[in-house]
């Protein structure tokens, strides 16, 4: 059993049964151009889950999925969306690793090494949360969720154990979201054990805030034991 | 630029910055970050910002993260990053941060490591930093200005504040290398007793701004400087910013 085995299958669970879903395969667009600096809120068009608005994050992994690099959109994409909208990004990677924590940490360096032209992108890792301001100039020249998406896509892909991705996007409301509010807990809780378990190289379960998490993740107690054994 | 106006207690940092501000918002278009860096407070009140969120806030919630068991480098630099982006106060294409009060001796070192990281931090996002510093050398003292590359050092015509000016370039100098720097005299009621400068200093002189009775009335009664109509100091400063290379 993988790490995020239940939760994949949750989100793609909600992908296939959300009404107003959009999918894009990659091709589907030409990259969008590389950008540095702040977006100020004078300038920005679209705001995506700000301080106060409904967001969530996630990245997963999977050694047994097949994951063809697609992009989905549940709800408004940037050219149809009001002001200011909820978020939930939900991002599954496919690929052999052989180390997971090795394996978070080039993950998250590879999507948040994405830096889009008149986009500031903004998360707090501990809240699962991300905030997103589209600038003026980038939503009249078309920016889209997607470019977005398949930006996150290439960058995870210039690792070599990379074999697919996908990126799911959900705008469509706040209560969309928070059926998904589950799923991004226990991924967390599952990266924050890991986090432990190498940082700390703590392995007294007794103690541990996250006993009930490795009850439930097999691969979890596995992972243990190899570090035990490479401990002794 | 990455400018950090600093002086002697008293000589007018705060205005100066304040006004520079508004020379950018009538100005200019560029992207500018101002920092009230002094935990005194002031520079808030002279743009009539009132932030409802301060750096010291953000440490405080770092250190609850971290208490809370987080103890990932990079999540942690990833949530500074979000929360100070939140502390932003922003004005078209202004954005303001304050350091905030910290509650005891001990928080000032760590909101002020925490004010270091965020100049660096943010300084590629912006066109321009300009940080309204505490009052005399300590910040520089502390590698707090490390990463500031010019220094405007405010005066008034006492020979004490132009000692702590060249003290401020000295330090700075010496703990992160040569920076350009540029005096200015501020609060001029008689510009002939302006000293020829060259004769007593080595630092070079960028102008001098007159007593104003416009911003004495609107520092008194607290009225944002954005609202100011253009006086002779306004003027002058939006000149200074001008040839010290701040508007491009």
């Amino acid at each position: 059993m993988g790490l995020f085995d239940q939760q994949i299958n949750v989100v793609k669970e909600f992908v296939d049964t959300a009404s107003g879903a959009s999918k894009y395969l990659a091709g589907s667009r030409n990259p969008w151009p590389y950008g540095e600096g702040i977006v100020l809120s004078e300038e920005t068009a679209v705001e995506l889950g700000r301080p106060g608005v409904l967001s969530m994050w996630s990245i997963m992994w999977t050694q047994k999925e097949v994951l063809q690099d697609k992009v989905t959109v549940v709800g408004p994409d940037i050219k149809d969306a009001s002001r200011s909208l909820p978020l939930a990004e939900f991002i599954i990677v496919q690929g052999k690793f052989p180390n997971h924590y090795d394996a978070f940490r080039d993950l998250r360096d590879k999507v948040f090494g994405v830096r889009l032209k008149g986009i500031s992108i903004r998360v707090q890792p501990s809240r699962k949360s991300i905030w997103c301001r589209v600038s003026n100039d980038a939503y009249h020249s078309g920016f889209s969720l997607v470019d977005l998406g398949f930006a996150i896509i290439q960058s995870l892909k210039e690792i070599d154990s990379v074999v697919g991705a996908e990126v799911i996007f959900v705008t469509s409301s706040g209560g969309d979201i928070s059926l998904l509010e589950k799923v991004a807990d226990e991924s967390r809780m599952v990266v924050e054990a890991l986090i432990k378990m190498y940082e700390e190289e703590n392995f007294d379960c007794e103690s541990c805030d996250y006993r009930e998490v490795c009850e439930v993740v097999s691969e979890l107690r596995a992972i243990r034991k190899r570090l035990l054994k490479t401990k002794a | 630029m990455i400018l950090a106006v600093c002086g002697k207690g008293g000589v007018g940092k705060t205005t100066v910055t304040a006004l520079t501000a508004r020379a950018f918002l009538r100005s200019s278009n560029e992207k500018v970050l101002f920092i009230d860096a002094d935990p005194a407070g002031g520079l808030g009140l002279a743009l009539g910002i009132n932030p409802k969120m301060t750096l010291e806030d953000v440490r405080k919630e770092l250190s609850a993260e971290i208490k809370a068991g987080s103890k990932d480098k990079v999540e942690i630099a990833l949530s500074a990053d979000y929360l100070i982006a939140r502390a932003l106060e922003e004005r078209e294409n202004l954005a303001f941060l304050s350091i905030g009060r910290p509650e005891d001796e001990g928080c000032y070192c760590r909101v002020n490591v925490l004010l270091k990281d965020a100049i660096e931090l943010l300084a590629g996002e912006f066109d321009h930093v300009i940080v309204d510093a505490e009052a005399g050398i300590e910040q520089v003292n502390r590698r707090v200005l490390s990463s500031v590359n010019s220094l405007l050092l405010v005066c008034d015509l006492s020979v004490k504040a132009l000692r702590v000016a060249e003290t401020i370039v000295r330090v700075g100098n010496r703990i992160s290398g040569e920076k350009m720097n540029k005096v200015v005299f501020n609060r001029v009621t008689d510009s002939r007793l302006i000293p020829d400068f060259s004769s007593v200093t080595s630092l070079d002189f960028a102008g001098w701004i007159p007593e104003d009775e416009e911003i004495s009335r609107f520092d008194e009664k607290a009225i944002s400087f954005f609202d100011l109509p253009d006086c002779n100091a306004s003027v002058v400063v939006e000149k200074i910013v001008r040839d010290i290379g701040l508007f491009s």
